[in-house]
């Protein structure tokens, strides 16, 4: 049987069943990336023509075969669409005075400019709980897309140590953060993995994506925002305080949270607006000294001048790519500084010992 | 625009019948498809336009600067020019960092401190596609080969939207004829192309998309936290994932092209079903090879010379068609380690030769040997290309000796078939497709459409969320 060529009006009817159709059994998935859109004429466009694909394919039941399938492969949530923030009513309290193992500090600057807040150095070492390859520290590391190359470089870092055990794979999730919980629910995903997995430790980086202005979730009494009003400083700070109080301060938790802010960028709008989102991070952190350590990465790759820069120097005086073509993320190189600075907030708190401790030899008696 | 976007689709439903309806005006339909084209160039960055008219005007002329003189050496000047221009500016845009860096740094440990800033070059997407499709006009132009067309030919030629950001590479002598034959609107090969575009979604959405996330980035980004299992299944995985991106990606383009009338050179051929280093560059990114072949290996001398310069032309050509790929020296290795492959196995055929032996016989056994001893001469070259380093790269090979019998989490079932399927369908005879395409392409419209549909609406629920760019965008 030989194939057979259509005029192009017939291929030009072919495309368009086929998009209808598609766009019938696909509705849950394209109202949601039309809902997930910055706000603007192409949000609200993708709104209005998913609207009736969503009602034709429920009456339709059309959307089911879809819906079956994401079951099937164990991603049924990835059609929900969050309207709401989930944090614990008492996560907006202020933290408790008292700062666990490790000690209080205010805000030290390390070695490589990098500032960081968390405990001092110089803490009694007996006090910080002790990880070996027997009883290793179990951590988890996600966030946006700029979680990805830090996270595997602090990875490989640990890896000879053999006492930190990573809770799967670096969770990285392209165009997420806290404003747009409809596109990732990381409040939730978040809570699930602190019951779940019960981690000693926890790396999170959010705040890339965070400068839209066109914040979702919103609670009922505050209407729509815009980027940096009283109103969205506020509920940003709810949200990432709320964050904190999920993974550190919930009772009977002793955990450690290291959250890497935003770096600097290639481009100068945007620097001003993470310049915001960094302050309010590090501010909450610093509300809980000995439990959240912030990475300040925006000046850890700045150039002298104070701008951007895409190389920097190694440790052995080499130029290296730190940052890739796209100005935003990370090339291993900038990976691997971050990871250091990581781990070294993770010490303060925690020893992360490769063999376990030996016990002390006996006395000898006269 | 990347191609499985609702940007692109919008985009094509308006070319598409656009096109058509334009057709028998060849040069209202040369400046619309150009119009076209550079909007859709023009999406990521309106800069690159402004590269992509340059290279345009200035190869046209010099293909008809070069066609018009008669004196030898004047047409020889200018092919020089020509080429020193063209890969000037490939070099500058895709280069200039890398080399300035490696320069630096080299100077650096021999204990001399050049400290200057690095110029930071935006690479334009494509720029070495094109401008290995430009240098073919041109250089057929100075062999007699081709004579130059008009201006609006060979600009469609050059921007033509479905071939321009990730190739396959077309020359001109394959693409510009089509131009000047009217393309028949009754007799569009509509089932070959939704054969193209749905696989190529396939590959590139559901197989590529899924590897990398699921084991690849994680096994190269922290090879130590892995087992030997999962590296060598990582391994593996990305064979696939970079054979399903890039001939995913040429599948959609070479489809998207027929739609519009137009007929691309196939790009890959089941390239993980080759007998033979020799036989995988005939499968595997068939365009790049031929233009390598017929504007480096054979120039530089091909196998005219003596055993040392086939050699050393088969090295050369392979380090440069490394580097092509990119501003590492990774890629480099990647194809000095196939580069050495060839020589090699050049060298045991004539050494077979000289000894008087025959041809070993062609059994089922010994094919399916030399396959897979291919398979992983390929794969072996593939960690240097996917490594972002040597010293992953090294962690990778080290790996893969030093730690079987730790846990092995990363390799589930999901990815054994994602594997399977990836490679398995290279083993498919020829006639399951086409005797399916004929099929399907009897059906009725309507028909075909729902089809096609279903299709999509499987691609994207199996496929992970986002749209991750085509690997090759990267070249």
């Amino acid at each position: 049987m030989q194939r057979r060529a259509l005029p192009a009006g017939h291929v030009l009817l072919i495309a368009i069943v086929a998009l209808v159709v598609g766009s019938v059994l696909n509705a849950d998935g394209l109202r949601k990336m039309a809902h997930t859109q910055p706000e603007g004429w192409r949000r609200d466009v993708g709104m209005a023509a998913t609207a009736p694909l969503v009602g034709i394919a429920d009456t339709l039941r059309l959307d089911r075969p879809r819906a079956w399938l994401k079951s099937a492969l164990g991603r049924s949530e990835d059609d929900r669409i969050a309207t709401t923030v989930a944090l614990p009513p008492t996560s907006a309290a202020t933290p408790a005075a008292t700062a666990p193992a490790g000690g209080t500090g205010p805000v030290a600057t390390t070695a490589d400019g990098a500032g960081t807040t968390g405990p001092a150095a110089g803490d009694d070492p007996g006090a910080k709980p002790v990880f070996t390859p027997a009883q290793p520290m179990r951590v988890w590391i996600a966030g946006d897309s700029l979680a990805i190359v830090p996270g595997q470089a602090f990875l490989r870092l640990v890896a000879g140590t053999g006492a930190v055990e990573p809770i799967g794979e670096v969770e990285g999730r392209l165009a997420t953060g806290l404003e747009r919980p409809d596109r990732y629910d990381w409040f939730t995903r978040i809570q699930r993995e602190m019951e779940r997995q019960d981690p000693d430790a926890v790396v999170l980086t959010f705040g890339t994506n965070d400068f839209g202005g066109y914040m979702t979730g919103l609670p009922e009494d505050v209407d729509k925002t815009a980027f940096g009003t009283p109103t969205w400083m506020k509920e940003y700070r709810r949200r990432v305080g709320g964050v904190m109080y999920l993974i550190t301060a919930e009772p009977g938790e002793q955990r450690l949270l290291v959250w890497i802010g935003v770096p600097i960028v290639n481009d100068e709008g945007r620097n001003e607006q993470y310049k915001v989102v960094n302050a309010i991070v590090r501010a909450e952190a610093e509300r809980r000294p000995g439990r959240v350590a912030f990475v300040d990465t925006y000046r850890m790759f700045r150039s002298k001048a104070g701008g951007f820069v895409r190389q920097m120097r190694d440790g052995s005086g080499r130029l290296v790519d730190v940052r890739s073509p796209d100005g935003t993320h990370f090339e291993p190189a900038g990976g691997d500084r971050i990871a250091k600075v990581v781990l070294r907030e993770i010490e303060k708190v925690y020893e992360v010992r490769s063999r376990a401790p030996q016990p002390d030899p006996p006395r000898s008696t006269p | 625009m990347l191609f499985p976007t609702v940007t692109f689709t919008v985009f094509f439903l308006l070319v598409l019948p656009l096109s058509w309806l334009l057709m028998q005006q060849p040069g209202r339909w040369r400046v619309f498809m150009v119009a076209a084209s550079y909007v859709f160039y023009g999406w990521w960055d309106w800069r690159f336009c402004l590269l992509l008219g340059a290279s345009t005007l200035a190869n046209q002329v010099f293909a008809v600067a070069i066609h018009r003189a008669r004196d030898p050496a004047r047409r020889k000047a200018l092919l020089a020019l020509a080429v020193a221009a063209n890969l000037g500016v490939l070099g500058f845009f895709k280069y200039y960092g890398f080399f300035v860096t490696s320069l630096q740094n080299a100077l650096a440990d021999v204990g001399v401190d050049v400290s200057r800033g690095v110029l930071d070059v935006t690479l334009p997407i494509g720029i070495s596609f094109f401008t290995f499709q430009a240098l073919s006009y041109v250089v057929d132009v100075y062999r007699g080969d081709f004579a130059p067309v008009r201006l609006s030919r060979f600009a469609v030629y050059l921007a033509f939207f479905p071939h321009l950001v990730a190739g396959p590479i077309v020359r001109a002598r394959e693409f510009i004829p089509q131009l000047g034959r009217p393309r028949d609107p009754r007799k569009v090969d509509a089932g070959l192309a939704a054969f193209l575009i749905v696989g190529g979604l396939f590959k590139k959405v559901v197989i590529a998309n899924f590897l990398a996330d699921a084991i690849v980035d994680d096994v190269f980004g922290a090879p130590e936290q892995h087992s030997s299992l999962e590296v060598l299944v990582a391994v593996y995985a990305y064979a696939v994932q970079i054979y399903c991106d890039f001939s995913g990606y040429t599948d959609i383009a070479i489809g998207i092209a027929l739609l519009l009338g137009f007929r691309f050179p196939q790009n890959f051929d089941a390239p993980y079903s080759a007998e033979s280093l020799q036989d995988f560059w005939r499968r595997w990114h068939m365009n790049l090879y031929r233009w390598l072949r017929d504007y480096l290996y054979i120039p530089l001398g091909g196998s005219r010379g003596s055993r040392l310069l086939t050699y050393r032309n088969l090295m050369l050509t392979m380090l440069l068609g490394g580097l092509w790929h990119g501003a590492a020296w990774t890629f480099v290795v990647w194809g000095g380690v196939l580069g050495a492959g060839l020589a090699f196995e050049r060298w045991l055929a004539e050494r077979r030769e000289r000894l008087g032996l025959p041809e070993p016989p062609s059994t089922w056994l010994r094919r399916n040997a030399r396959r897979l001893v291919t398979f992983h001469v390929v794969c072996l070259a593939w960690i240097f290309f996917r490594a972002d380093s040597f010293g992953t790269a090294g962690d990778i090979l080290r790996r893969l000796v030093d730690a079987w019998g730790e846990p092995t989490g990363a390799v589930t079932l999901g990815v054994v078939l994602a594997i399977l399927v990836g490679i398995g369908t290279q083993y498919l005879p020829a006639r399951v497709p086409l005797t399916l395409m004929a099929r399907f392409s009897h059906l009725p419209p309507v028909a075909q459409g729902a089809l096609v549909g279903v299709a999509l609406m499987l691609i994207s629920t199996l496929g992970p969320e986002g749209v991750a760019p085509f690997i090759y965008f990267q070249f």
